[in-house]
């Protein structure tokens, strides 16, 4: 290594240590989560612009998938049924792929519930509603307000749903 | 001594942030979160990664793109082009931040198992169906496993099959082009298999009538098995073998190798052919002295590459995840051969073999996530070669560039998250032995501070070493040297220091970026004054920098329609005369706009970009050795800027099948019509490699994809 190298990852090194033990003494910080969420993706059809505010009052399910992502087709079943036994919930499935590759999955394993489109390369959907690292499955139970009351990263269970459902209704 | 000390120094002080960082963690969850095991998948941005993701390609992208191969699907894209180094041979490189093609490391799920041969030829032999998603990660250092990453790393990640199918792809096109192409997956108990077959052909292209392609044809074939378990002993296991095969020929035309060989006199081409071009149909003018050189009479052998390869690769990568700690090992094999005919040149046959090996754990302690591991990489290089015009037969060079090295390296990273994940920080050191170069440190440092869910900002400082390799594809003339001495060779290493402000809401997301980049020891043939007709491999005398800034934004303009833009400007700063001008030009700037737009069963998608001028006389260092067209005129010192258009539409008849239609260079703007990939140096010899613009000219192709 050439001295100006060495001099070069000496100094980034010593930047790594700095602002680690700088960072050491930062503090957490308690998120409010009360604000009304909003949403404005397309429809997998095409046909139009789906919005949280375009809803009925109701409490509503989002459901982050991916047509590759194993514990999202398992839980599509599960999720397709609870659906159809609670019609006052509204269902909404975000497919963070591509809607030719979405369709096609959604040809082979229909769901019972409407379904909008998600730029994959969009970090800050689902950073919103509280998800940060992006890990799929992703379920979000917003309130009658539309405020965030349950989120869930990875595969969802009839027990969670169910409870989630009543915390969520009051 | 003194190194292991400094290494050692380094390692201490990160593993004792490490410890302070894990006593001092506090993380408040909010209490209505549950994250369960069996979360999946990550997003570009995220630094939590031992490859931090600068872009993504995601299945979507792949599949409207309408490439074939990684080398098509990297073509025109923000801060990443394909680069084409020879017109005869169309070896390419994937080029990142306009950095030299082969400071890109290749890997497959995050194994790198391509080096100097098979990023030479491999890369067009690399195919797109059964991924996932292509994750580029632009900046040294990017990766924890691949050092050597000077530019970046390109990683793809293959597709775990989630349900039984058997895929038929049939594609025909311009120049010649078939395709066909089998996929098929099937689950098994606790896993899955895949399997994959393709066969592809074109033929060479001559845009100027001259007998002469600016295009090579080839034909390739490619077998691949994929075997996905999810529990083997608590392991998740992706293993997957691909065997590959190529034949390309470029100068003559057509695909008659042995009589294309046998060729040996006269003079097949019409040299009177094109802009540019000679005043004589057999010569061309010898700027020394304004005559004709001697009549050209090599026949189509003389200017012909015809280049077969063969490549086994095998990887297999693990990962055991028990509560906060993932276990990770990887295992990667590959062996390349390369049988060449260099017309005029030689018979080359290289091999080369790498091994790659890596353990690697990764513990999370609230905030802080530790991951630690060693791996060992072993790469080497055997060749023969004898030029076929020498009768009777010369003995064969043996091992005019060959090499071995044998590097294990240790590596650590930290990602930590402060102030209630508004902070993220990574923070890494490798330490690799090498056989030859001995022991190398790269640090890297990354930061992204989200301003607000929308926008976030990422600093990153980081640093890669490359080990010089001396393939015969670099320079030919080690071939014919009578000695070559690599003893002052140093390991390349790069500097690279970047910024970037994201923005993502719903329906649009932007990116501006900065990035600084600084190679040093740039490995260069030289004559060696000391022995007659021999080489020196030995490290520039200064560095090579490059500054860009680019811009790129998507825009979701309706529900059918989505907008993308994307704009880099790029400075390059280096000392002309230190590189003989080994330098591939890059332009100045790049444009590039895409409409993608769908409407019940149809996809449609065009993009168009603009390359800027590249500064010829610069890159290829004319004030040393002026490049003369064949009618004896200097070559211009800037290449024109120019744009391409691309078409791409596909139609959807039923969940199982599919058709599309794509025009590249729907404009036919083709270097060959305007400037000639030939040159001639002041005495007069001739070369092929002048290239700043599209080889090939428009091309349809068609197809139909059946999935059952």
């Amino acid at each position: 290594m050439t001295p100006d190298a060495a001099h070069f990852s000496h100094r980034v090194t010593q930047g790594v240590c700095l602002l680690l033990l700088a960072g050491a003494w930062g503090l957490g910080q308690a998120q409010s989560l009360g604000a009304p969420m909003q949403l404005e993706l397309p429809s997998l059809d095409g046909a139009s612009f789906g919005q949280l505010s375009d809803l009925p009052t109701g409490t509503v399910l989002l459901n982050f998938w991916r047509s590759d992502c194993l514990p999202c087709v398992a839980e599509l079943p599960l999720l397709s049924d609870w659906s159809r036994r609670h019609p006052a919930v509204r269902v909404l499935g975000i497919a963070t792929e591509s809607a030719a590759s979405a369709r096609q999955f959604l040809g082979r394993h229909a769901a019972s519930y409407p379904q909008l489109l998600a730029p994959a390369v969009n970090d800050g959907l689902m950073r919103r509603f509280g998800n940060r690292s992006g890990a799929l499955p992703f379920t979000v139970w917003l309130n009658e307000k539309h405020q965030i009351c349950q989120i869930r990263i990875g595969a969802v269970d009839l027990t969670w749903l169910d409870l989630a459902l009543v915390r969520c209704s009051v | 001594m003194k190194q292991l000390l400094y290494v050692a120094r380094h390692l201490a002080l990160v593993l004792s942030c490490t410890s302070t960082l894990a006593q001092n963690t506090s993380m408040q969850l909010l209490p209505d979160v549950l994250v369960t095991p069996r979360a999946s998948l990550s997003q570009p941005g995220a630094l939590r990664d031992e490859i931090i993701k600068t872009e993504s390609i995601g299945a979507r992208e792949i599949e409207r793109s309408g490439a074939t191969n990684l080398t098509e699907l990297m073509v025109n894209r923000p801060g990443i082009d394909v680069q084409v180094e020879c017109s005869v041979c169309n070896s390419r490189n994937i080029t990142l931040n306009n950095l030299p093609g082969r400071f890109t490391t290749v890997m497959i799920d995050g194994v790198p198992i391509f080096s100097s041969v098979s990023n030479a030829y491999g890369l067009d032999m690399i195919g797109v169906t059964g991924l996932e998603r292509v994750d580029i990660s632009r900046g040294a250092g990017t990766s924890l496993a691949a050092p050597e990453s000077l530019a970046g790393t390109v990683n793809l990640i293959t597709r775990r099959p989630t349900g039984d199918s058997i895929g038929l792809t049939i594609e025909s096109g311009s120049y010649g082009l078939q395709r066909q192409s089998l996929d098929a997956s099937r689950l098994i108990p606790g896993g899955a298999l895949a399997l994959s077959a393709t066969r592809q052909q074109q033929d060479s292209v001559d845009a100027v009538g001259g007998g002469l392609s600016q295009y090579a044809g080839h034909q390739r074939s490619q077998l691949g098995a994929g075997l996905f378990l999810d529990d083997v002993g608590g392991f998740r296991v992706k293993a997957r073998f691909n065997h590959l095969q190529e034949q390309r020929m470029g100068g003559p035309l057509g695909r008659d190798y042995d009589s294309v060989r046998a060729d040996r006199s006269g003079n097949p081409f019409d040299f009177s052919r094109g802009p540019q071009a000679s005043p004589d149909n057999a010569s061309w003018i010898d700027p020394s002295s304004g005559a004709l050189v001697q009549p050209y009479a090599e026949g189509r052998f003389g200017l012909a590459q015809i280049i077969n390869t063969h490549r086994d690769q095998g990887l297999l990568s693990a990962e055991r995840r028990v509560g906060q700690r993932k276990w990770r090992l990887a295992l990667g094999y590959a062996e390349h051969r390369q049988d060449s005919w260099y017309g005029g040149d030689a018979d080359y046959f290289g091999q080369q073999k790498q091994y790659y090996l890596e353990s690697s754990l990764q513990q999370v302690f609230d905030a802080v996530t530790v991951t630690a591991g060693a791996s060992y990489r072993y790469e080497d290089l055997h060749s023969r070669s004898f030029s076929p015009n020498s009768l009777p037969l010369p003995d064969p060079v043996v091992d005019a560039d060959a090499y071995l090295y044998r590097t294990p390296g240790l590596f650590v990273q930290v990602y930590r998250t402060f102030l209630d994940e508004q902070l993220e920080v990574n923070a890494s050191l490798r330490h690799d032995r090498n056989n030859v170069y001995g022991a190398i440190s790269t640090p890297r440092l990354n930061l992204l501070w989200h301003h607000s869910d929308e926008m976030a900002s990422r600093l990153a400082f980081g640093t890669g070493y490359r080990l010089p390799t001396s393939f015969f594809e670099l320079e030919h003339a080690v071939l014919q040297a009578s000695a070559v001495d690599r003893s002052s060779a140093k390991a390349e290493t790069s500097e690279n220091m970047s910024y970037a402000w994201n923005y993502s809401a719903d329906r649009i997301t932007a990116t501006v970026s900065l990035n600084h980049t600084r190679i040093k020891n740039l490995a260069l043939f030289v004559a060696d004054p000391t022995r007659d007709s021999g080489l020196l491999l030995q490290p520039a005398a200064s560095a090579y920098t490059v500054n860009n800034l680019d811009f790129v934004g998507n825009w979701q303009a309706g529900p059918k329609d989505a907008l993308a833009f994307g704009l880099e400007q790029y400075h390059y700063s280096f000392h002309a005369t230190d590189f003989q001008g080994s330098l591939f030009a890059r332009p100045q700037y790049r444009l590039m706009l895409a409409l993608d737009h769908s409407e019940g069963p149809w996809n449609l998608n065009l993009k168009a970009s603009s390359t800027g001028p590249q500064n010829l006389a610069k890159f290829y260092d004319y004030a040393n050795q002026q490049r003369y067209d064949l009618n004896g005129n200097p070559k211009p010192d800037w290449s024109p800027a120019f744009w391409l258009l691309d078409l791409h539409a596909s139609y959807d008849w039923s969940p199982g099948v599919h058709g599309y239609l794509g025009i590249n260079n729907l404009l036919d703007y083709r270097q060959a019509s305007r400037d000639s990939f030939l040159w001639v140096d002041p005495t007069g010899a001739l070369d092929v490699s002048h290239i700043w613009g599209p080889n090939l000219g428009r091309a349809l192709a068609a197809g139909i994809k059946v999935k059952f």
